[in-house]
């Protein structure tokens, strides 16, 4: 049935154009000042792009990012799958916990992520000895364990769509369930399995949190990590040569979302909405066991590192054992009356918020330009939204850095202010907050608003008194993803914080860095609990939310 | 013997009786069809047959196995029955061939008994030809009879068929039921058939259990469900019959008796076991008959509404008497129907009353 569009009005071109100015400000001039510095190089000084792409240590760090991306994404695949396959198919017990432990992952940064997991093992190893996580194995584990999140996610909105007939089908005619799964489940789930894969090498390869805190240590360098050391070392004179490196990382990552379109692209006639009742695979017998077995593995995996962490910032030193006794909250007193780590937190939590603000209120009139007016122009505004999110953030810091460096009319230079951090996350997380206000708009009764043009509501006062107030509750928790994601940042602001603007995620690795890992552990757990009790938040508003606007949830 | 026995099986979801102690047979090589009004619990029994679900009491065999009792059951896979989905479930990534050859390969039949057993399902649905095509490749029709080849090529004892000509257009729902009713008789396994259309299950099964509010209300031949319906339920569902409040007067045969109707005193057919008092009495529209003229003998009534049916008229008339204005009676005329408003009169020709009420 064809609608009746309302008019073209001016207020619609309006919002279109503003919308316009500032995607072209915060996206898509740096990114385009990235592309023609590169260009520019290679045009006017091929020798130079030889030497940067033909240096060792370039073509280590790329070895080294596909390789440690490529394993940890089949670590990913594993782990991610086997969780899916259990949580969907079977009747093991304790799903809703399980589905919580795999899912973890997700919530804690990776730099945490990483931490935990090197203080778990400084729990069991000798003291003294080197760490084993500092090295390629360890940088492949601990990504492979963050990233199985996304797999698992993936995987089971490929399960969950799954027309249950064809695995009833399958069980008449006599197959059990391993063969079932074998012969009919994962063939039809492998669109779902590819894209997880790609999206966990995509996150692999763009990672900093983890090659930085156990890839540095351990002489494992990865692209990430060696544009960071040459930035950090060098400053602004090596922009050239990592802008190079940085579109080697974007092709890695635009071959990783390639992939993941053609895979998404090929969901199949076997996928289906309306689901009746399941009868799953009893696990019989071996209930209790596999309960017991999973359970175990899943909180060896997310919990325990956490614990460890925990524990590590209620002792005077790394190695020392938690007993009554070596209890203290010294590194807690300790780590929250430094200057720096005071204004660290106040300049996390200001820029997180008023990131938060903007991109909701950009994300509100571009949803309703999308989702409920669907002018043809706003798809591509809502691509050029999502493309710093789905790039390595390292590579939106060095565009920023192209775009900043020099001084803008009025306002001077952005580079060396806490301004540059904060167009570059507004720009980074827009992403975030914008995918469940499209959810969100998506369910809106265009209805309402023809009604109110009807009678005589222009489009700002539609957008408004009409728009607005339904489309809030989706955005206001997409408002807390970005929250969430820009307080635990690293990696951008890794290379675009100045004296004065240091994040949480760059104090916690200075830190470790010094190492002064106790007083580290305490800091990264107080982000964690706050990381976690606004999780719980949305994971609460969430129940009266539209699908599809709360990631996690399916 | 493989008769399929159901006893008092009952299967609730919360607190919806979903199945309420439902007691069914089939008899080998019978084709029975499950009818009823959607949500009425015809495809739980089905599942619980199937093995899907557990029933939470009663008991159910296929001949000698039992499929399920109370806290037991059987898994699906090793209940040896074939089964049609509604959405035919062909695996989209396995060619016809090997969607047929599945259940074959489960029961490691390898090299050429295979290719035997799967030309030979394949042929007996008439689809010698397409084995190297994907399903998304098939008509509708051509999906449903690979879903029947994918359970008639382990030669089940039973075949379950949960609407499975529910996706088909008209013309080719008519021709399938046919190809059925012939798949099944040379095949000579018991089909249990689910449906919500009547006319499908009138005209395919031997015979029908009609299904309403998680019971069986009966099970019966067709022409006996039409003739004589056990509930009022059954009554209106099957032929849209009309049901009146009469008075049972007496028996005048061991099948007929008088009943009195609107203060006049007219034969109709009787179960057995009724006392005198009142009862209901479903009426089928070409039970009545228009009569000529003013004619006393008969009843009177106005005429509320014509409508045209193909073949001849259908009446919608109010009768004068003590429910006027409240019972709608249908009648059939051929030609030259009365005009609305008009008054008219009709006779009893034959009516039922319905054994029990509720």
């Amino acid at each position: 049935m064809r609608r009746f569009v309302l008019p073209r009005d001016r207020g619609l071109y309006a919002l279109l154009g503003g919308l316009t100015f500032y995607l072209v400000v915060i996206t898509a001039w740096p990114l385009g000042r990235l592309l023609a510095e590169v260009f520019l190089s290679v045009k006017g000084n091929p020798p130079f792009v030889k030497e940067v792409l033909s240096s060792p240590a370039s073509i280590r760090a790329l070895k080294n990012t596909s390789d440690a991306a490529f394993w940890a994404s089949a670590l990913s695949v594993l782990v991610g799958t086997l969780g899916a396959l259990l949580v969907t198919l079977t009747d093991i017990r304790s799903k809703r916990i399980l589905s919580f432990l795999i899912l973890l992952p997700m919530l804690i940064p990776s730099q945490i992520t990483a931490l935990a997991w090197k203080m778990m093992v400084d729990f069991v190893s000798k003291p003294g000895s080197p760490n084993p996580l500092y090295s390629r194995e360890g940088v492949i584990l601990v990504l492979g364990i963050e990233h199985s999140t996304l797999v698992f996610l993936s995987v089971r909105a490929s399960l969950q769509g799954l027309s249950w007939d064809l695995v009833e089908a399958a069980r008449v005619l006599g197959a059990r369930p391993l063969r079932i799964t074998r012969t009919v489940i994962l063939p039809l789930a492998a669109p779902g399995i590819m894209a997880g894969f790609a999206l966990s090498f995509v996150a692999g390869i763009g990672n900093f949190g983890v090659p930085a805190l156990l890839g540095i240590p351990g002489k494992f360098p990865v692209l990430t990590t060696l544009i960071y050391r040459k930035l950090n070392g060098f400053g602004p004179s090596v922009l050239g040569e990592t802008a190079i490196l940085s579109l080697v990382l974007m092709g890695l990552a635009g071959l990783g979302l390639s992939i993941r379109s053609i895979a998404s692209r090929r969901v199949s006639a076997a996928h289906t909405k309306t689901q009746s009742n399941r009868s799953l695979f009893p696990l019989g017998t071996y209930r209790l066991p596999v309960d017991g077995v999973v359970i175990l593995f899943y909180l060896c995996i997310s919990i325990l590192p956490l614990l460890s962490l925990a524990a590590t910032s209620f002792v005077p030193a790394v190695g020392v054992l938690l007993t009554p006794d070596t209890f203290t909250l010294g590194n807690y007193r300790a780590g929250l009356s430094q200057d720096a780590m005071v204004r660290a937190f106040s300049v996390s939590l200001k820029l997180s918020a008023f990131t938060a603000f903007l991109c909701v209120g950009v994300s509100i009139p571009l949803a309703y330009c999308a989702a409920i007016r669907k002018v043809p122009l706003s798809h591509v505004l809502v691509l050029l939204a999502d493309a710093p999110y789905a790039i390595p953030g390292i590579v939106v810091s060095i565009s920023m850095i192209l775009a900043f460096l020099k001084p803008l009319p009025l306002l001077g230079s952005l580079y060396g202010t806490a301004g540059i951090l904060f167009v570059a996350y507004a720009s980074r997380f827009l992403s975030l907050a914008l995918m469940p206000t499209l959810a969100g708009a998506e369910q809106f009764d265009r209805d309402l608003e023809e009604a109110a043009a009807a009678v005589g509501g222009r489009t700002f006062r539609r957008l408004r008194t009409i728009v607005f107030p339904s489309v809030l509750p989706s955005a206001f928790s997409g408002g807390l993803l970005v929250f969430m994601a820009a307080l635990n940042e690293i990696t951008v602001s890794s290379l675009l914080w100045s004296s004065g603007t240091e994040t949480i995620g760059v104090m916690i690795y200075a830190m470790h860095y010094e190492g002064n890992s106790p007083q580290a552990a305490a800091i990264s757990m107080i982000s964690v609990l706050i990381v976690l009790t606004i999780a719980l938040t949305i994971s609460h508003l969430g129940k009266s939310l539209p699908e599809g606007v709360i990631p996690w949830r399916s | 013997m493989a008769k399929l026995t159901l006893t008092q099986v009952s299967k609730a979801f919360g607190h919806t009786l979903a199945v309420d102690s439902v007691t069914l047979e089939a008899e080998e090589g019978e084709f029975l069809a499950l009818l009823g009004p959607s949500g009425c619990g015809k495809t739980t029994l089905l599942r619980l047959i199937a093995g899907f679900e557990l029933p939470d009491s009663g008991v159910i065999r296929m001949g000698e196995v039992l499929y399920a009792q109370s806290g037991y059951g059987l898994p699906p896979e090793e209940r040896n029955l074939g089964m049609v989905f509604q959405s035919y479930a062909l695996w989209p990534h396995l060619s016809v061939f090997e969607n047929v050859a599945y259940g074959l390969r489960v029961r490691k039949i390898r090299g050429t008994a295979l290719h035997a057993q799967v030309r030979e399902a394949l042929e007996r649905v008439g689809l010698g030809e397409l084995h190297n095509r994907r399903p998304d490749q098939l008509s509708g029709g051509q999906r449903q009879r690979v879903a029947l080849a994918r359970c008639l090529a382990l030669r089940p004892n039973l075949v379950l068929l949960d609407e499975p000509l529910a996706n088909l257009d008209i013309h080719l729902r008519e021709s399938m039921q046919t190809e059925l009713r012939r798949i099944q008789r040379e095949s000579g396994a018991t089909f249990l058939f689910v449906t919500h259309d009547q006319s499908e299950a009138m005209s395919l099964a031997d015979r029908i259990a009609v299904m309403d509010q998680g019971k069986i209300q009966q099970a019966a031949k067709p022409e006996e469900l039409y003739a004589k319906p056990a509930t009022e339920m059954v009554a209106s569902f099957i032929g849209k019959g009309s049901i009146l409040n009469g008075i049972f007067l007496e028996y005048l045969s061991e099948t007929t008796g008088m009943v009195l109707l609107w203060g006049k005193t007219v034969k109709v057919r009787t179960p057995p076991g009724l006392k005198p008092g009142p009862c209901r009495l479903c009426l089928r529209s070409r039970n009545l008959a228009l009569l000529n003229g003013s004619a006393p003998e008969g009843f009177s009534g106005r005429v509320r509404w014509v409508s045209y049916r193909g073949e001849g008229f259908l009446l919608g008339v109010s009768p004068e008497g003590e429910e006027a204005g409240t019972t709608e009676l249908r009648l059939e005329v051929e030609s030259a129907p009365p005009s609305p408003g008009q008054r008219v009169f009709f006779q009893l020709k034959d009516g039922w009353v319905i054994p029990r009420t509720p």
